[in-house]
Formats: C-alpha cells, structure tokens, sequence
C-alpha cells in the first residue's frame, strides 16, 4: 500500500525522502556528489542574485518544493546535465535546467515518500542578476543545504 | 536509425538525446518537437521514425493527448513506438499511457543504462 492511502506521511519523513531525492537526481543526472550539510528553518527567503525554480505540491500534501543557488552553480550543474561547456548554455538552457531539476526533485520525493495523492505541479524557473522573488507562504520552511562540486545548493520545503 | 523527442523543454531533449547516445544507440538522427501539436506537425510531414520518446506534461497537447492522436491518426506514423519520458512515476499514469497505446515509460531521473534496459527492444 502506497504510504498516503493508509494515513498522512509524517512530514519528517517527506523531509527524509527530499534528500534522498536530490542526491538522487544530482548523482543520475549531473554525475554531480551532493552532500548534505545541515538544515535550518526560515520564516521568508529572498532571491536575488541566485537563480531558483520550484514546483508545488497539492492533494494530501501541500506546499511547495523549490532549489535556489548561485547563478555560476547553477551554469556548471546544467552544463553537466545536457554535456555542454558552461559558457554555451543559453539563457533558456538555464531555466529549462533549473525547472527541470526542481521537477525530478519534487517527483523524486513524491515517490520516495509515496506519496501517491499527491500532485507535483509543472516547474516553475527564475533565473537574472536583476530579478527578485520572495517565497512566501503560511507554512514553516525549511532550507536544506547542500554542498555540492562547485559551491553550494539550497533546497526549500515548505509543506 | 531516427528518433523524434517530443519535450517542453530544451534542456530534456537535450539530456534524453545525450542518453541515447551514452547508451550505445546508433542514432543517425534526432528530430526535437516542444509538444504534442509541433510533433503531429513533423509526423504528418515525415514519418520515417523508428521510435518517439514523449514528455507528460506539455502546453497545447500534452503527452496522454499525443500518443492518442498518433495512435488514431491512421497514417503510417501509427505504429511507431512511442515511450514516454517523466518524472511521474504513479501507476494510474503509466496504466493511462498504455491504455491510449505508448509502449514503454521512462521515470525521470534516468541513466543510461536505464534507457538501453528500456529502449533496447525497439533501438537496433
């Protein structure tokens, strides 16, 4: 039986399965080591000179699942998705990637926290030196910090 | 051997062309389409395809509604095989792109050996 068709998923256990997700989807797709540094709760995130993407969660877990990291992070990340040097990645190339590991992210968590109610939305991507988001939301967000080859990726969980 | 992708996003079609490659598939051409209408377009034009990998979620006709035309098409696209590429993974999905006539799933995020385990029964 799937996890959420006997009782909610305990979000500590989401949590658990995030992780296990990003390690995941960097490893398989990037050939890219994340290691998990450490946690911490925020009550509001601000994007400036990062760029992010996210995805939202709706069904028997809402909220929103997102990854922010510096611009430079992000170009290496997707020139080791798609095998192109870094500085032949187009501006589309940037979000598309960064949508898209936000997407097997949300879906990699789904899965492995099987969570089978649940509805990952498509992705959403930000990416610019002048842009600014604020990720706000009613519930409580927690920021994953992972170190990763060149530098270091943030993810956000808000559920 | 020719392969059209069928994906929203250009970053996709790029790591799935990059996959077959990786996984010892001798590909002569890839042909790229952004969603389901764009694909129709190519087929209708061109249908000398051995195999169609197809994304889930896309704008103006997702990849449930593609495979459903391609299937009803009557053409000789018809009987191309097509798999489909996402990154949902449920039962009912996969159960609903087999039903409309998709002949294999693919979750994100996959390796190359994930791809040649997949694809090899329809990639010579």
């Amino acid at each position: 039986m799937d996890a959420d068709q006997g009782g909610t998923v305990h979000v500590e256990e989401i949590f658990n399965a995030l992780q296990v997700a990003v390690v995941d989807v960097l490893a398989r797709m990037a050939m890219t080591e994340a290691v998990f540094v450490h946690r911490e709760k925020l009550p509001r995130f601000r994007l400036d000179q990062e760029a992010g993407g996210m995805v939202r969660l709706t069904g028997s877990q809402e909220g929103m699942i997102g990854i922010t990291s510096p611009l430079g992070v992000v170009r290496e990340i997707v020139s080791r998705i798609v095998s192109l040097p870094a500085d032949q990645l187009t501006g589309e190339d940037l979000m598309d990637g960064i949508a898209e590991l936000a997407n097997m992210i949300g879906g990699g968590t789904k899965s492995n926290a099987g969570l089978t109610n649940v509805k990952v939305s498509t992705p959403m991507a930000m990416v610019g030196k002048e842009l600014l988001a604020e990720w706000k939301t009613d519930r409580h967000t927690e920021r994953f910090v992972f170190q990763v080859d060149d530098g270091v990726l943030y993810v956000l969980a808000a559920l | 051997m020719r392969v059209l992708i069928v994906d929203d996003s250009s970053v996709m079609r790029k790591i799935v062309s990059r996959g077959l490659r990786q996984a010892g598939f001798k590909v002569d051409d890839i042909l790229e389409a952004g969603d389901g209408q764009e694909a129709m377009g190519i087929l209708t034009a061109d249908s000398n395809f051995q195999l169609i990998l197809s994304d889930w979620n896309m704008p103006v006709m997702d990849g449930l509604n593609f495979v459903k035309s391609v299937r009803g098409s009557g053409g000789p696209a018809k009987s191309i095989p097509i798999v489909m590429v996402t990154t949902e993974g449920g039962e009912s999905k996969v159960q609903a792109a087999i039903e409309a006539g998709a002949n294999g799933h693919i979750k994100k995020p996959f390796t190359p050996d994930t791809l040649k385990a997949t694809l090899g029964q329809f990639m010579k």
